[in-house]
């Protein structure tokens, strides 16, 4: 039964990572209840002090739990990332998709062209320049309020779409050359459908690997953008500006502010790629019946 | 096996991988090469042909290994020998080209660069004496304009005239034994013909014996001495050409043959073998062909066939003369 | 499937009746992509992969294709089945060039001409179950969801596919069984022609007859009409009831294997015959020389021709009847055939 669980998750290394990314997952949702204490609360009396029973990872500056706003932050970190690979996933697919398989048009051409011209601004100068220039305030749309983190969200995602879209495209121009596809064609099938039910599933596999990836970078750039005050805004906890919190106690001792946050990134990110790996291998209908060859 | 055998492999087996366990794909082969005489290596897909090949070159993928059996070459033990000594081996003495030469070719270098680069890995000349022997093999090999096609790509130039290249690679430090692996698959039937003679032309030029594995029996039985027949990882028949194709003394053999369509064989239905060559998990015990013969009888599927020996001529059949 | 009446596999039926399917003239130009110095110089390299193609397919015959790689047969096999539209020319379908079809017309013609593809791997789709493959191509034929399933079971049954592999992925299938559901879910689409493109070139060639003598006896069964090719001249001469010949984008010779396989006209055939092996036998044989470049006028074989005279650089040889139903396409040729030793009677006052 282990075995078969490990099997799916592609290995030793993607069941590891695997798990890992369940306990963000589960810290992420069910952040209300699993923390201790509210991220929020000041208690000026027990600042900064270490590591106890009370509070397992001590308290910062203002006396707020740490443990309670590394699983907060958790929570801003997994919402940013994965959202925004939502957004590009879907977008760069779907680009990729068309251009690849109605190639050799003037379609396939000006997708690829807006996709080089995404592709060559770099992912963090425009996190921030973009931050920078909306300012950090929430957003309001049609009586619902989003954090600033709303903002960044959807500027990675923008910016995701150009390395998904040209996985895709690489990908279903190989699949749309395929044999099974033209016998598809000759079935009278409609070239839309043919993308959508035969070539789109193929090309998956190495999205979803590219997608864990950036979820990994995602986490980076949210923690880089909170670090320098762009992203989420104080008092609301994110590792990122928790680090930057930290940035004051780094040689003063108080180690507990710095290297927890820290360590969750780290870990969150070999965590994700640990999975991007099992799932590549677990994704290739071949793996599970692969028969020896010689 | 006399010491007079340029190549001879004994009860070689070869095995893979799997899990923790290592799979048999070859079961004992045994095979010799006399200098200068050309041997045919036959099988089908999964019969273990290129495999052995690979083994006796210690080039096999990892995963895979030799599991038991001896390979000597000129009476040294290649199983002894360490890295240099196989390098010193491989293009030198024993020179091998295989099938897809678009593939065994570096794309990035141009012919010249990788004919030099082999002649001075063998013998100690210089940058330019190399580039003139290279010269010359193009032109034994028949590639026109020798000395412009020195520096071409291996792109640039046609299927046939890439297995030339290799060929010429191949031969370009005078080895006693070339190691062919289904050197003529991959091209058109009149480049086939135009290689064969090729390597007919090198063989009786120089003398050089080749170990020559096709599926082609056709090919095979045109240019051989002598023949292996091997299916699924074991030998079935071995001895002189002439002889086996005369009258075979394995089944397979025998239906194999009657399978190949001839032109000048008549028309309807074209005769096959039933059923699945045996895939590599689920070898049966017993003989391996005995699932699909059409002489088979019980004890076939249970004891392992005795080797008859006729003369020359080897079958690991109970139903084999001798 | 309505019955039809079995065809003898003796005599090529001649074009009395009209073909199933007319190729005519049909050209397919490609454009290689011209370097920079090239474009400003004006020069152009267009590449003729099929080049003046004409040739019908009688209904109920197996059509032989046999050439060398980049002699156009398989880009003549997609023009067939209507993958690719030609240049110049047009195929025929039951009297209606392709593009003047009606809609009615288009899709009984869509479901009527179907291929089989050589590359077993990429010719099912390595994530769907053959069930599933199968299904969709019924689905698609507009077979209702209740007669799915036997329809399924007819089909596995004609293949000779047990249905225990239904609920597998294609990898788990060998080459040949691989290349029987190929052949199963063209059947699905009832077509009356089949074209298979090097059906078993991959295939051990103990193993080569099972799926040969499939399509053979769907041939016979059925009536269905089939365009085989192929490199292996012998399977050809075996099973098909008529053959042609391609070389550089033409069509070289045509017509019964009988004639064209053991007499041929056409120096190509002969070089063609001449190379394939024949084991034992040890004949000498004649090597073609290495091919060179293209050429500008004049038959396309000539650099490579023994026997080529001074019009065949001039003009190229359109084909010409050398006995009732065989077409070459070579000036020097006869109704008495070219054989390599009647060498010495060719000369220009022949003409």
């Amino acid at each position: 039964m282990m075995a078969r669980v490990i099997s799916a998750c592609g290995g030793t290394g993607g069941f590891i990572g695997a798990c890992l990314m369940f306990l963000l997952i589960v810290d992420a949702l069910a952040a209300p209840w699993v923390a201790p204490f509210d991220p929020l609360k000041v208690d000026m009396l027990n600042a900064l002090s270490p590591p106890d029973a009370a509070h397992l990872f001590g308290t910062d500056q203002n006396g707020r739990d740490v443990l309670s706003r590394v699983i907060w932050g958790g929570r801003a970190s997994l919402e940013v990332s994965a959202l925004a690979v939502l957004i590009g996933g879907c977008g760069g697919v779907g680009l990729g998709l068309l251009a690849g398989f109605f190639s050799g048009g003037w379609l396939e051409q000006s997708l690829m062209r807006v996709l080089d011209a995404m592709a060559s601004i770099p992912l963090l100068i425009w996190a921030i320049a973009l931050v920078g220039i909306l300012g950090v305030g929430s957003v309001h749309i049609a009586g619902f309020t989003f954090g600033n983190e709303v903002k960044l969200l959807a500027l990675l995602g923008v910016l995701y779409i150009p390395t998904l879209a040209r996985i895709t495209y690489t990908t279903a121009l190989g699949e749309a050359g395929a044999n099974y596809v033209a016998a598809r064609r000759l079935q009278g099938v409609s070239g839309l459908r043919i993308m959508l039910s035969d070539v789109l599933p193929n090309c998956l596999s190495p999205v979803i690997v590219q997608a864990t990836l950036l979820l990994a970078i995602g986490i980076v750039i949210e923690a880089s953008v909170s670090f320098v005050g762009l992203g989420v805004q104080p008092p609301w906890p994110s590792w990122g500006n928790m680090l930057a919190d930290a940035r004051n106690y780094l040689f003063s001792g108080e180690w507990w502010l710095s290297v927890f946050p820290g360590a969750c990134i780290s870990l969150s990110v070999v965590a994700i790629n640990l999975l991007g790996d099992g799932l590549r291998d677990a994704l290739d209908p071949r793996h599970s019946t692969s028969a020896l060859t010689a | 096996m006399t010491d007079q055998d340029l190549l001879r492999v004994e009860g070689l087996h070869v095995g893979f991988r799997a899990g923790d366990q290592m799979r048999d794909v070859v079961r004992g082969v045994d095979l010799r090469v006399k200098p200068g005489e050309v041997v045919g290596l036959v099988g089908e897909s999964g019969s273990g042909k290129s495999i052995t090949a690979l083994a006796v070159m210690r080039l096999l993928p990892p995963g895979a290994a030799i599991t038991s059996g001896r390979v000597t070459f000129r009476g040294r033990d290649l199983m002894e020998a360490n890295n240099s000594e196989m390098n010193r081996l491989r293009g030198g003495e024993i020179g091998m080209i295989f099938q897809d030469p678009l593939t065994a070719l570096n794309p990035a270098l141009p012919i010249g660069r990788q004919l030099g680069d082999a002649i001075r890995a063998h013998q100690s000349v210089s940058w330019r004496q190399a580039q003139t022997r290279a010269e010359e093999l193009l032109a034994l090999v028949g590639i026109p304009f020798p000395k412009e096609r020195l520096r071409a790509y291996p792109h640039e130039l046609s299927g046939g005239m890439r297995q030339r290249v290799m060929i010429a690679l191949a031969v370009s430090s005078n080895p006693s034994l070339l190691i062919a692996d289904e050197p003529t698959t991959a091209l058109d039937v009149t480049v086939q013909a135009q290689v064969m003679e090729l390597i007919d032309r090198i063989r009786n030029e120089f003398g050089i014996a080749v170990l020559f594995i096709s599926h082609n029996l056709e090919l095979v039985a045109e240019i051989a001495d002598r023949v292996t027949v091997m299916y699924a990882g074991r030998v079935v028949e071995s001895g002189g050409v002439e002889t086996l194709f005369a009258t075979p003394n394995h089944p397979y053999t025998r239906q194999l043959i009657r399978c190949v369509p001839r032109l000048d064989g008549g028309r309807g239905a074209m005769p096959t073998i039933p059923g699945l060559p045996p895939r590599i998990g689920s070898l049966p015990s017993g003989c391996p062909f005995a699932p699909r013969c059409e002489v088979a009888e019980p004890r076939c599927s249970a004891e392992d066939p005795p080797m008859r020996w006729r003369g020359e001529q080897m079958a690991a059949c109970f139903l084999a003369a001798s | 499937m309505t019955a039809r009446m079995p065809t003898s596999h003796d005599n090529a039926r001649q074009s009395d009746a009209a073909p199933l399917l007319l190729l005519r003239n049909l050209r397919k130009t490609y454009r290689l992509r011209r370097g920079i110095l090239d474009r400003l110089r004006g020069r152009s390299r267009d590449v003729n992969a099929v080049d003046n193609v004409t040739l019908p397919i009688p209904e109920g015959v197996i059509l032989g294709l046999v050439g060398e790689s980049g002699c156009g047969k398989s880009t003549l096999a997609r023009l067939m089945v209507g993958l690719t539209q030609p240049t110049g020319g047009e195929v025929v379908w039951n009297g209606t060039a392709l593009p003047a079809l009606s809609a009615q017309e288009r899709r009984e013609f869509r479901a009527g001409v179907q291929m089989v593809f050589q590359d077993t791997h990429s010719s099912l789709n390595p994530r769907k179950r053959i069930r599933v493959t199968l299904t969709e191509a019924l689905a698609a034929h507009g077979v209702p969801r209740s007669r799915r399933a036997a329809r399924i079971a007819g089909l596995l049954d004609q293949v000779g596919i047990d249905p225990q592999f239904l609920g597998r992925f294609p990898h788990e299938l060998s080459g040949g069984q691989r290349q029987r559901i190929g052949i199963a879910r063209a059947l699905a689409m009832e077509p009356s022609l089949l074209v298979a493109d090097e059906p078993v070139s991959s295939l051990d060639v103990s193993l080569q007859g099972q799926i040969i003598n499939l399509l053979r006896e769907l041939n016979a069964s059925l009536g269905l009409t089939i365009v085989l090719i192929s490199h292996d001249l012998a399977v050809v001469a075996r099973i098909c009831d008529q053959v042609a010949v391609m070389y550089g984008g033409q069509v070289v010779e045509s017509g019964s294997p009988g004639k064209v396989l053991s007499a041929p006209s056409h120096p190509y055939t002969q070089a063609l015959l001449d190379a394939v092996p024949r084991g034992l036998a040890r004949r000498a044989r004649a090597v073609l020389p290495i091919e060179s470049g293209p050429t500008e006028a004049g038959c396309r074989f000539r650099p490579r021709c023994i026997h080529a005279v001074a019009v065949c650089a001039d003009q190229e040889p359109a084909p010409r009847a050398v006995g009732s139903g065989h077409l070459a396409a070579c000036h020097l040729a006869r109704p008495a055939d070219i054989a390599a030793d009647r060498v010495g009677q060719l000369t220009e006052s022949n003409l």
